[in-house]
């Protein structure tokens, strides 16, 4: 449909809309960002399929630990001597579909909730949605989360077997978290799409309701809307879940790896080497300093590449919502 | 040319085109030429040719920057022994206030949050820098008065959003006119106005040309407005001058391969009866379509617009029938009523008082879905086209849901029906273009097409020739002339009695809320004489430019409510004789006059027939 349209564009020579650079460097950022996302995430079901070396469990290191680069482990090995690279394309489970969930869960509720609310303001239903919505925006996000993870938890009977449903819960609270803010946007929108003239056209052209709402409102005025505050979602549900799994409980658990809790173990074990060598007897320092040499090369690329995952991750995806906010607009 | 006072050589201009780098359109290509000192001269052009960034650029206030024009531009003031460049920093020793401008929307040239007597006040200390507070204001006041504004001192008190548009465009005149120009450049300057206020306001620019002995340089894309007043005329095109000459030289012989061919001739078809043959079912004898539609005691009111205000009866009392097959025209001045009259009698609007009934089915009972299943025979298109259409939906997704919707039988062949849609309405390969990607009168053509594809048998069309130039307005009117022969009655509002007349069969005049008179549309022609017309409809009559004589609307102060709407304004009547009385006391009725064929809401009028009779 795209490619026929912009073709038809230059066909007939145009000045139509092409995108401006700020916006293509936009997209394209974003775009190569979630294709990068998508393929590490088919990576991951590669790797977990033929573990090469003790990517998950905590089974005997076959490497030495903090093992700075070489040819089988391009990035080096963690504290426990687990292949860091390995580890970091499996991270991407860890927030990729839970991710997507999140986006489901959101939309499920917001979609409907912001159309009735914008479509039917005053309606009695419309008040107890917009009720509800108050009531949900009240609470602080992470309050939210945290509140609801640590129920899950403590009310299935053996946690640990449930515990990769815990991020789906997890998913789903953030999900919910964001339902007031996508629904407020959704219901003004449609709000004030209904006071414009083309909508009373559309009535007087005999157009029912419902077309009007679902053609005319949402799929040709809100796509962009909610998609855009889809992807703002996923990038934020990244954060949430790294931001967690570094502080530790709520998150993924370890030996589950995730960016969090990589950068976590890594930063730990820096910072204890560290320690160890601010009082050092000239002997131990002579006999570790080659082995030092490593644990710094290894703990620092450890501690950088999960940050920098995170921040591109974020990034791309929160530059991909600007560019369709964007388009929106134009 | 002796004593020119501007002389424009080879000037090109470039502007960037938004959103892309480094890429930029020409939009003045090589335009030169001269103006002699007090002469008055027309630009015509298309809208979006140029005309605008032109004199923006010769007068300096454009935001082309240096580098993307060449050319240049000689101005010659009053006492200069050489001419000035308009690029040459010595054009800043030209006397302030040396070239006026009036600016196409006046309301937003006007500073929204000062009253208009200080606007113009600014204008006079430009030309008289030391004068007295007092003297300043005195000097105000009497632009105000010269532009014929008829309260001075009120008006002045006025911020420019409680002004009219016919009072907005003549205080943009008189700030204009403050600072005593020599050469006048009015952009537009009728394009927001109402046809009756429009030839007005051009006779008061050639009076104060002449007067001042200014050099006006008068841009429009009405080749009647410029007609009326201009001794050259230069016609533009695409950003070059094509045609140039005295207007009687220009306009006679039109090539019709060119611009002004096609405006001529559209110009001339609207002039012409001969050219509309099949205009009007001629003969009123002709037996009518059964009635189709007909409204009883039709009245709406809107609330003020500050709560406490007396709510405004848009529509009052309105009777009317609509029969089937016949073009009915709507005629009156901006907020008589007209747009809502026409929401009214579709439905579209519930009426708060009244009722309409659709061939024998009365609207206001029909429950939603029942009434929703009569709107595929009723359609409406509406004033701005824009509006109407979903700015998110291409021009194929909107007939293709008209096709789903209203004619189901055909959604197998809807890509063919589609096509053939778009080649009768001259829209070939516009398919996949969002209404933001069409011009004015592709867009009003795409919701006219809508609104006739489900070949309903009543269209209300609301002003669909309002804002389009005179070539595109021929398109408009083509394409339903065409059409009319499906057998559609038609209903077209508009605020131009000379459309209305030569398209239409029949015609309502309204006047604030209520229709003054029906006739049928042979009754405005010359030869009928109009001597038993409402006032209302003369005064109409004679805004147009082949008229004769203007008459002046004069303004009889009425402060009690009741009786004769228009007695304020009407020139028949003076205050003060037996019949004024009566127009204060009783609202007249529209009753049936003659033959019965007109009918008129005017106590003169009735009076002097049952004279006659």
């Amino acid at each position: 449909m795209t490619e026929t349209k912009q073709g038809h564009r230059h066909h007939r020579g145009e000045q139509g809309p092409s995108l401006p650079a700020g916006e293509r460097a936009l997209a394209v950022f974003g775009l190569l960002t979630v294709s990068a996302l998508v393929l590490l995430r088919l990576a991951s079901c590669f790797l977990e399929a033929v573990p090469p070396v003790g990517l998950v469990a905590d089974a005997a290191p076959s490497a030495q630990p903090l093992q700075g680069p070489d040819a089988s482990h391009p990035l080096g090995t963690d504290q426990l001597g687990r292949d860091l690279l390995g580890r970091m394309v499996v991270s991407v489970e860890a927030f990729f579909v839970p991710g997507l969930f999140a986006c489901l869960v959101a939309l499920l509720l917001s979609l409907p909730a912001g159309a009735l609310v914008g479509f039917r303001f005053h309606s009695l239903l419309a008040r107890g949605v917009r009720g509800v919505l108050t009531t949900i925006a009240a609470w602080p996000r992470l309050v939210l989360v945290v509140v609801g993870v640590a129920m899950f938890t403590a009310m299935v009977p053996d946690p640990a077997a449930w515990e990769g449903l815990r991020l789906y819960v997890l998913a789903a609270l953030v999900g919910l978290s964001f339902v007031p803010e996508l629904a407020g946007a959704l219901s003004e929108r449609v709000q004030a799409l209904q006071r414009e003239q083309f909508i009373e056209a559309c009535r007087a052209h005999g157009i029912g309701e419902r077309a009007i709402l679902l053609r005319h409102i949402l799929w040709a005025n809100c796509r962009h809307l909610v998609l855009r505050q889809a992807c703002l979602l996923f990038g934020v549900f990244i954060l949430v879940e790294t931001s967690l799994s570094y502080l530790g409980d709520y998150g993924v658990p370890p030996p589950r790896p995730s960016w969090g809790n990589i950068l976590a173990g890594m930063k730990n074990s820096v910072l204890h080497t560290r320690l160890m060598l601010i009082d050092p007897e000239p002997s131990t320092l002579a006999a570790i300093s080659p082995w030092q040499a490593a644990i710094q090369e290894g703990g620092l690329l450890g501690v950088l590449a999960p940050s920098l995952a995170i921040v591109l991750a974020v990034g791309g995806v929160l530059a991909l919502a600007e560019f369709l906010a964007r388009r929106d607009a134009a | 040319m002796s004593d020119p006072i501007l002389d424009v050589q080879d000037l090109c201009v470039r502007i960037a085109v938004p959103g892309k780098r480094g890429e930029s359109v020409e939009v003045v290509r090589k335009v030169s030429f001269q103006l002699s000192r007090g002469e008055v001269c027309g630009l015509l052009g298309a809208t979006g040719c140029g005309k605008t960034v032109l004199v923006r650029t010769i007068l300096g206030i454009s935001s082309a920057r240096p580098g993307r024009v060449s050319g240049d531009a000689w101005l010659l003031p009053e006492g200069a022994d050489k001419p000035l460049s308009v690029f040459d920093s010595n054009s800043a020793k030209l006397r302030p206030g040396w070239a006026g401008y009036i600016f196409q929307d006046p309301v937003a040239a006007l500073d929204p949050l000062r009253i208009v007597l200080d606007q113009v006040q600014d204008s006079v200390a430009v030309r008289h820098p030391r004068l007295a507070a007092a003297e300043r204001r005195k000097r105000a006041l009497e632009w105000l008065q010269q532009v014929r504004l008829a309260d001075p001192e009120r008006v002045g008190q006025m911020y420019p959003f409680e002004l009219s548009g016919g009072m907005a465009q003549r205080v943009c005149a008189a700030v204009a006119l403050a600072t005593e120009p020599e050469l006048l450049v009015a952009d537009e300057p009728t394009s927001g106005l109402d046809w009756s206020l429009r030839r007005e306001m051009v006779e008061l620019l050639g009076e104060q040309c002449r007067e001042r002995g200014m050099t006006l340089l008068l841009i429009s894309h009405d080749i009647q407005v410029i007609r009326h007043l201009a001794e050259h005329v230069l016609v533009m095109e695409a950003g070059e001058i094509t045609q140039r000459g005295l207007c009687g030289e220009v306009f006679p012989e039109p090539d019709s391969n060119s611009y002004t061919g096609e405006l001529q001739v559209w110009a001339d078809t609207l002039d012409d009866e001969s050219a509309l043959v099949p205009r009007r079912v001629d003969h009123p004898s002709k037996p009518r379509g059964r009635r189709l539609l007909c409204a009883q005691g039709l009245s709406h009111s809107f609330p003020g617009a500050m709560p406490g205000d007396e709510p405004v009866h848009a529509v009052k009392d309105v009777d009317l029938d609509v029969h089937a097959g016949e073009f009915l025209g709507l005629v009156g001045e901006s907020g008589s009523g007209k747009t809502t009259l026409g929401k009214l009698l579709l439905w579209v609007l519930a009426a708060e008082d009244g009722q309409v009934r659709f061939d024998g089915e009365e609207l206001g009972e029909l429950d939603r879905d029942a009434l929703r299943a009569l709107r595929g025979r009723m359609q409406i298109s509406y004033q701005q086209p824009s509006a109407a259409l979903n700015p998110g939906m291409s021009v194929a997704e909107h007939l293709a849901e008209t096709i789903g919707l209203h004619r189901p039988q055909d959604m197998a062949r809807c890509e063919q029906l589609t096509d053939e849609t778009l080649s009768t309405f001259q829209l070939q390969g516009k398919e996949a273009s969002r209404p933001a990607q069409l011009s004015g009168g592709e867009r009003r053509r795409v919701s006219i097409a809508r609104c006739l594809l489900p070949k309903p048998d009543l269209l209300v069309l609301d002003e669909p020739t309002a804002g389009l130039d005179a070539a595109v307005k021929g398109q408009v009117i083509d394409v339903l002339r065409e059409t009319r022969a499906e057998g559609s009655a038609y209903l077209l509002i508009s605020h131009e009695l000379d459309l209305l007349q030569r398209v239409a069969d029949r015609i309502a005049v309204m006047f604030a809320g209520r229709i003054v008179e029906e006739m049928p549309a042979s009754f405005l022609d010359p030869e009928h004489g109009g001597g038993d017309l409402h006032p209302y409809t003369q005064q109409l009559l004679s805004a147009s430019f082949r008229s004769p004589r203007r008459i002046a609307a004069p303004c009889h102060p009425t402060t009690e409510p009741g009786g004769c709407v228009f007695r304020s304004r009407c020139h028949r009547v003076e205050p003060g004789t037996e019949l004024w009385q009566q127009c204060t006391r009783d609202e007249p009725q529209l009753v049936p006059l003659g033959s019965g064929e007109q009918k008129i809401a005017c106590h003169l009028v009735a009076q002097q027939s049952a004279l006659e009779s």
